[in-house]
């Protein structure tokens, strides 16, 4: 009787033991889209009166990444700069000018981003139709004034990315 | 031998996607059901923010109409401080009368304009992620 109680817990031992190793790892995989900020952008100054994010003028491209994991859920509406949100007292005026284009893709498919994309004014909007990582670089000039030199100090300018659902 | 190739192949899978996520801005879930809340007339919709951007700590909520307008709303926090790599779930609060005009609700990062600069001439990011109401 003994042994055949021993043994009887030990057989529920062991299938508790069993139970315990099942240990279930769940997931929720949901739609979401997130802005990633790659490079900072650094204005070039090649006149006295211009600054530009070209790198052939000594600038450095913003370089944004948007990372969506649902295709066809989300549109990216991108804004190159139409104004310094800081700088130095300026007393003419500046013309700002700027283009935002696909740099990189994570999926060969979404190369009909940079065709299919719609301008307007200082924004551009892309339908981001495929699920994966798309980067976009933004070009952004600002001219002081007619052949002005900007005067001497820090100027910030913000690119504005935005994910807005369908 | 298999089980610890697959662990190193899952090890770098996962360490690269942390890497991949590294400054990012997003808002969950993408699409929202505005619910009754417990006070009448006024209804609630939860959501959550992650901010992966170690450039911003502060983010802005907005609630907003079709055409982007701002609507009004009642939350705990306008301004949330969100440090990197943390999470923050939040209710937004909006009246019965408002509820059928509510389509986007939206986090915006907000930008130290000084603290940012990283050169004497720069550009910054700004991130704006909405989620829009079922």
């Amino acid at each position: 009787m003994k042994k055949f109680l021993a043994t009887t817990a030990l057989v529920i031992m062991g299938a508790s033991a069993a139970y315990a190793n099942n240990t279930n790892i769940q997931g929720n995989v949901q739609s979401r889209c997130s802005i990633v900020t790659e490079t900072s952008g650094v204005y070039g100054n090649p006149t006295a009166d211009t600054l530009t994010t070209v790198a052939t003028d000594g600038g450095v491209l913003p370089i944004i990444r948007v990372d969506v994991i649902q295709a066809d859920s989300y549109k990216v509406k991108i804004s190159w700069p139409d104004s310094f949100s800081s700088s130095p007292t300026l007393t003419d005026s500046v013309v700002w000018d700027g283009e935002i284009e696909v740099s990189a893709v994570s999926d060969a498919n979404m190369s009909s981003y940079e065709t299919d994309k719609v301008e307007y004014n200082n924004h551009t909007e892309y339908d981001l139709t495929l699920s994966g990582s798309t980067w976009f670089k933004v070009t952004s000039t600002a001219e002081y004034g007619v052949d002005k030199s900007f005067p001497g100090g820090v100027y910030t300018a913000i690119v504005t990315s935005e994910c807005i659902p369908k | 031998m298999k089980q610890i190739l697959l662990c190193i192949v899952l090890g770098v899978i996962f360490v690269g996607c942390s890497v991949i996520y590294a400054a990012g801005h997003q808002l969950t879930p993408t699409y929202p059901e505005i619910k009754e809340s417990h006070i009448e007339n006024v209804y609630v919709v939860k959501l959550e923010t992650l901010n992966r951007r170690e450039d911003v700590r502060f983010f802005e909520i907005q609630v907003l109409d079709k055409d982007m307008n701002p609507i009004m709303f009642a939350t705990t926090d306008r301004i949330i401080s969100l440090p990197y790599l943390s999470r923050k779930n939040f209710s937004v609060y909006v009246r019965k009368r408002d509820v059928k005009q509510v389509v986007y609700v939206c986090t915006v990062s907000k930008l130290n304009r000084l603290s940012d600069a990283e050169s004497n001439a720069n550009t910054v990011i700004a991130s704006r992620v909405c989620s829009k109401i079922k």
